[in-house]
C-alpha cells in the first residue's frame, strides 16, 4: 500500500506554492512517494524549464538517500565518512543541490519534495514548510 | 446568410488560450480525473507546455502498471508536442504492417530517438490554440487499454474537452 496518496501530495504541494507566492518567486514543486516514483507535479508560471528535472531529481535523491538533498554535496569531502557514497549504484536522477527533503509520517518516510526555482535558502525553505503539518 | 451558419468548435472557445497556465492545467487534471474516476481506471496524467517542460502532473491513487506510468505519461505528452500529431497517430506509423505505402513509414528506427524520450504509444495528444499552433500536450498511461471508450486516449481527451466552454 504506497502510503504518499494524492491528497496529501496535493495538500503539500498547496503549501509549497502558497510560500513561494508570499515570497514573491516562482518554483516547481516534485513530491515523490517512497519509491521515488513521481506523485505529483507543478510548475508555476515564469518558472524555468530548467527547474522540472531539478525539483524532480532534488525528491528522488531525498529518498533515495532518506536525508536533505544538501546533504549529498558532503559525500565529495575526503574527510567526511561518507566520501564516496553518492557515485554508486545507477544514480540517473542524483543531485546535491539543496531543495529537496524526505516527508516523515509516523517515523517512516513516505516520499520526498523536491523545490526549484529560487536559491538553495529559498528552496529549502519552502520545502520544509511544505511538510511542516505532515 | 453566414449569421445562420453554426460557429465552428474551435471559435467557441475561449478566446485568448494562447499557453499552458499552471491553472488550465489544474483543471484540465481535475477534469481527467474525474471522468478516470467514473470509468474505474486511475491512471497517471501529465500537461506539458509547448518546449515538452512539465506544466502539471498527478498520479493517481491505485494506478495500474507499478512505477512506470509516471514517466510513461510524460513522454507520451512530449512526443505529441514534439510531433505536433496525435500519439494514435504516430502508432500507427510504427505499425509495421504500413511500412511501405506511407510516407515516412520506416518509424520503427526512431525507437531510441530523443535519448529514448520519444514515445509512439497511444495516449498522448497535442493541445492546440485557436491558429492550430501547439502550445502544450497532455499524456495518460495507465489505462488498461490505449484505445477505444475507456482508454488512456479517452482520458487524454477528457482532459482537452475542458478547455472548450460547455
Amino acid at each position: 500500500m504506497v502510503a504518499m496518496k494524492l491528497d496529501i501530495a496535493k495538500e503539500i504541494t498547496k503549501a509549497a506554492i502558497a510560500e513561494a507566492k508570499k515570497r514573491g518567486m516562482s518554483c516547481a514543486v516534485a513530491v515523490v512517494d517512497d519509491r521515488g516514483v513521481l506523485k505529483t507535479f507543478y510548475r508555476m508560471e515564469s518558472a524555468p524549464i530548467a527547474t522540472v528535472d531539478i525539483a524532480r531529481n532534488k525528491a528522488w535523491t531525498a529518498v533515495a538517500f532518506q536525508v536533505p538533498s544538501s546533504d549529498i554535496a558532503k559525500f565529495g569531502n575526503p574527510d567526511s565518512i561518507n566520501l564516496g557514497f553518492n557515485i554508486q549504484n545507477d544514480n540517473d536522477r542524483l543531485t546535491t543541490i539543496a531543495g529537496g527533503l524526505p516527508i516523515n509520517k509516523n517515523g517512516a518516510v513516505i516520499g520526498g519534495i523536491g523545490i526549484s526555482g529560487g536559491t538553495p535558502e529559498e528552496d529549502s525553505a519552502i520545502a520544509k514548510l511544505a511538510i511542516q503539518n505532515i | 446568410m453566414t449569421e445562420s451558419l453554426p460557429k465552428s468548435v474551435m471559435e467557441e472557445r475561449a478566446a485568448d488560450i494562447k499557453e499552458i497556465t499552471l491553472e488550465m492545467a489544474e483543471k484540465m487534471l481535475e477534469a481527467a480525473e474525474r471522468w478516470a474516476i467514473n470509468a474505474g481506471v486511475p491512471c497517471s496524467i501529465a500537461i506539458v507546455d509547448k518546449a515538452g517542460a512539465l506544466v502539471a502532473f498527478h498520479d493517481m491513487d491505485d494506478s495500474l502498471f507499478g512505477t512506470m506510468t509516471p514517466d510513461i505519461a510524460i513522454s507520451k505528452a512530449q512526443s505529441a508536442v514534439f510531433a505536433g500529431a496525435s500519439n494514435y497517430l504516430l502508432s500507427k506509423l510504427l505499425d509495421p504492417r504500413h511500412i511501405g505505402p506511407i510516407p515516412g513509414s520506416y518509424y520503427i528506427g526512431l525507437l531510441t530517438a530523443l535519448k529514448g524520450r520519444l514515445n509512439m504509444v497511444p495516449g498522448g495528444e497535442p493541445i492546440r490554440d485557436n491558429d492550430m499552433n501547439v502550445i502544450g500536450g497532455v499524456g495518460v498511461s495507465g489505462v488498461p487499454d490505449g484505445v477505444g471508450e475507456k482508454s488512456d486516449m479517452t482520458v487524454c481527451n477528457s482532459a482537452i474537452f475542458e478547455l472548450f466552454p460547455d
